[in-house]
């Protein structure tokens, strides 16, 4: 679903992103690690078509990244409030759906809604809601098209413990339902349901590899996380 | 007593740190908008009536400049934040003290209040001092009085109501002082003929004092949608919708249109006489306020926006939304001119058209070469940078003078030429567009 091939991006002479590399598969989930500005952000910026690779390319579902095609099959939740704010939080999820391309999406869109408690929010401007809200308001956009791929950026930011629970859920069903899903979090808890686990380390990337891997060897994903920043960045087999 | 002056102490610094270099590009701006006022002047027989004389349109113009130069400035309180003096355990004492203090300030835009006293004692002497420190001290107290009405009627009775309640109210209060003897334009005449600066001063401080008292609301204010949209499902039309909405909804968006009426009002209760060609002045600097940052009204969503729609569908739609609300704006000052005397002219209507789509235009260049944190919020959030103001009002200006100057043929090729670069050039920027993606 995604093939990420040698991706850079640099802001004039400083490397943001170096070389990076990785594949997620319909179903599959991937979790980018690292502390802050490594690049994880701006990784996901590039994937989304908002900004663009200083060198490398990468593909969504066959079509070359930043086409409409690629646009229309990603659903990106920014690490910042990405809401606007004269637009009620119902007039949010259909925007979405009309840029998607979607046509049966009123029930998808009612389920989001009670399920990430914004039914008392919903026809209130966003410039009302709390942070935590706009983190839901944002997820909810990226769900309500179903797209079959997921770029996630720190979506438990701000999030109560019921809503990073019921995001899990989300993250989960939607690889159920075929999704590919790239998460950046600094949750490692949460982090644990992603299939594998990539980690940046000077702007560059090591891995992925397999979360159950990680876990066996390490114990946790904090433990795995402390060793792979550590050692030399090297791709997985 | 004593939380008073410290509040006020910190607004002043506060407003001081925020604004010093804004100080000094509103002083730049205020000298050459008054060149260009007496420009207005000077060539004034190509769109004034016939008996409007050099010496009634010199005034109009240098009083209108000023009242456009306090667009930013009205309702005031930008640098009183309620989060951080929440935070910092402020008294109503000490938000009282913040609030008038920022009456009177007004973070930069407030500085305009200087520079005028110093080109009016420029141009005309002490007389000319008074008059610009009386018209800027009017301009705030009205921008208080109309940022404060807006805030209880609002959410009160609805954006439409409180539009057309605040308008009538300011209208009626200009009308009611200036027949009474005692009112703005009274005062400016009254300020050019006779020391009587002390009433001047006594009562303009009365009314900011009023201002801050009523005055609670959050620069970024949302007026509370009415009715909920209707989006279309074709992608452009969807986006156009929404920025639309982003714009009409927005409290700052109102209280231009309350300005674009108070304007003429203002010029006609000073005893001069009001000309259609406000309407031109009008639509250059509203639309340089509305458009001064082509992603404005969008907190963080542009960043969003990007990943899903094409560069050109988002630049059109900023552009058609700014030039949609300019055009609004010019057709209100127009209106507003003819209540009080002015004679409208449709055949003026292709001109009007294409100073708002000039200084859409002009607002569109900055925001995708430079874009500000500004960008993401609005012009009265937080001042623009100096270059970014003065660039996108200077263009504005300068089309808007094109476009009355020249022929109507002439001023077409050079608009649109003008709005083909400018679309052309933020598209090409628009590529990879790093600066916007680094703000949010």
């Amino acid at each position: 679903m995604l093939d990420v091939r040698g991706l850079s991006r640099s802001y004039g002479r400083h490397v943001i992103v170096q070389d990076v590399s990785f594949a997620v598969e319909a179903g599959r989930m991937l979790a980018l690690l690292g502390p802050n500005g490594c690049g994880k952000s701006t990784t996901l910026k590039v994937l989304s078509g908002a900004i663009e690779a200083t060198a490398g390319t990468f593909t969504v579902a066959g079509s070359p990244g930043g086409s409409d095609i690629a646009r229309r099959a990603t659903g990106y939740v920014p690490d910042t409030r990405g809401v606007f704010p004269r637009l009620t939080g119902g007039e949010h999820l259909e925007l979405a759906a009309r840029l998607h391309g979607a046509r049966d999406w009123r029930a998808r869109a009612d389920e989001l809604i009670e399920r990430l408690e914004l039914d008392e929010a919903v026809d209130l401007p966003a410039a009302a809601y709390s942070h935590g809200q706009s983190r839901r308001l944002s997820m909810a956009m990226a769900l309500v098209a179903r797209p079959p791929l997921l770029l996630v950026d720190e979506p438990f930011d701000g999030v109560d413990v019921q809503g990073v629970e019921t995001i899990t859920d989300l993250l989960v069903e939607s690889r159920a339902d075929g999704a590919a899903i790239v998460l950046t979090t600094h949750l490692l808890d949460a982090a644990v349901i992603a299939d594998e686990v990539a980690v940046f380390r000077h702007h560059a990337l090591s891995g992925p590899h397999p979360t159950g891997d990680l876990l066996a060897e390490h114990g946790t994903l904090q433990q795995a996380w402390k060793h792979l920043a550590t050692t030399p960045a090297a791709p997985a087999p | 007593m004593t939380d008073i002056r410290v509040g006020m102490h910190h607004q002043f610094r506060n407003g001081w740190r925020m604004s010093r270099a804004f100080a000094v590009g509103a002083i730049v701006t205020t000298v050459v908008l008054q060149g260009l006022a007496m420009l207005t002047a000077a060539l004034h027989d190509r769109i004034a009536a016939p008996g409007v004389t050099v010496a009634l349109v010199l005034p109009l113009a240098a009083g209108l400049w000023s009242a456009l130069a306090l667009l930013p400035a009205l309702g005031g309180g930008e640098s009183d934040d309620p989060m951080a003096l929440a935070a910092a355990g402020a008294g109503r004492s000490f938000r009282f003290g913040a609030r008038f203090a920022s009456s009177l300030t007004d973070a930069g835009p407030g500085l305009f209040v200087p520079a005028l006293a110093l080109v009016g004692a420029a141009v005309g002497g002490w007389p000319g001092w008074l008059a610009g420190l009386a018209l800027a001290w009017n301009g705030l107290a009205c921008g208080q009085l109309s940022g404060a009405a807006s805030a209880i009627l609002v959410t009160r009775i609805g954006p439409t109501a409180a539009l057309i309640t605040v308008s009538a109210v300011i209208l009626a209060s200009a009308t009611v002082l200036a027949a009474s003897g005692i009112g703005p334009g009274a005062w400016w005449l009254a300020a050019t003929t006779a020391p009587v600066y002390n009433l001047v001063l006594v009562v303009t401080g009365l009314l900011a004092l009023l201002g801050a008292w009523a005055l609670n609301r959050p620069a970024e204010q949302v007026v509370r949608p009415g009715r909920t949209l209707r989006i279309p499902s074709h992608a452009f039309a969807a986006v156009l919708v929404t920025t639309l909405a982003g714009v009409s909804r927005s409290v700052m968006a109102r209280s231009t249109i309350v300005t674009a009426v108070l304007t003429p009002l203002l010029v006609r209760s000073a005893g001069q006489e009001v000309t259609t060609s406000i309407a031109f002045f009008v639509t250059a600097a509203a639309a340089a306020v509305l458009g001064a940052n082509g992603f404005a009204y969008d907190g963080g969503a542009p960043v969003w926006l990007l990943g899903k729609v094409p560069r050109l569908h988002l630049l059109a739609a900023r552009l058609i939304t700014t030039f949609l609300w300019a055009f609004a704006l010019a057709l209100v000052a127009a209106g507003s001119a003819a209540l009080v005397g002015a004679a409208p002219s449709l055949t003026l209507l292709p001109q009007l058209a294409l100073a708002a789509l000039g200084a859409a235009a002009a607002g569109l260049v900055p925001s995708a070469i430079r874009p500000t944190t500004t960008d993401f919020n609005s012009f009265r959030a937080q001042p623009a940078p100096v270059a970014s103001a003065i660039g996108t009002l200077g263009r504005s200006v300068a089309l808007t003078t094109v476009v009355l100057f020249t022929p109507l043929a002439v001023s077409v090729v050079v608009v649109l030429a003008y709005t083909a670069f400018a679309i052309a050039h933020a598209r090409w920027v628009l590529r990879d567009p790093v600066a916007l993606a680094a703000l949010a």
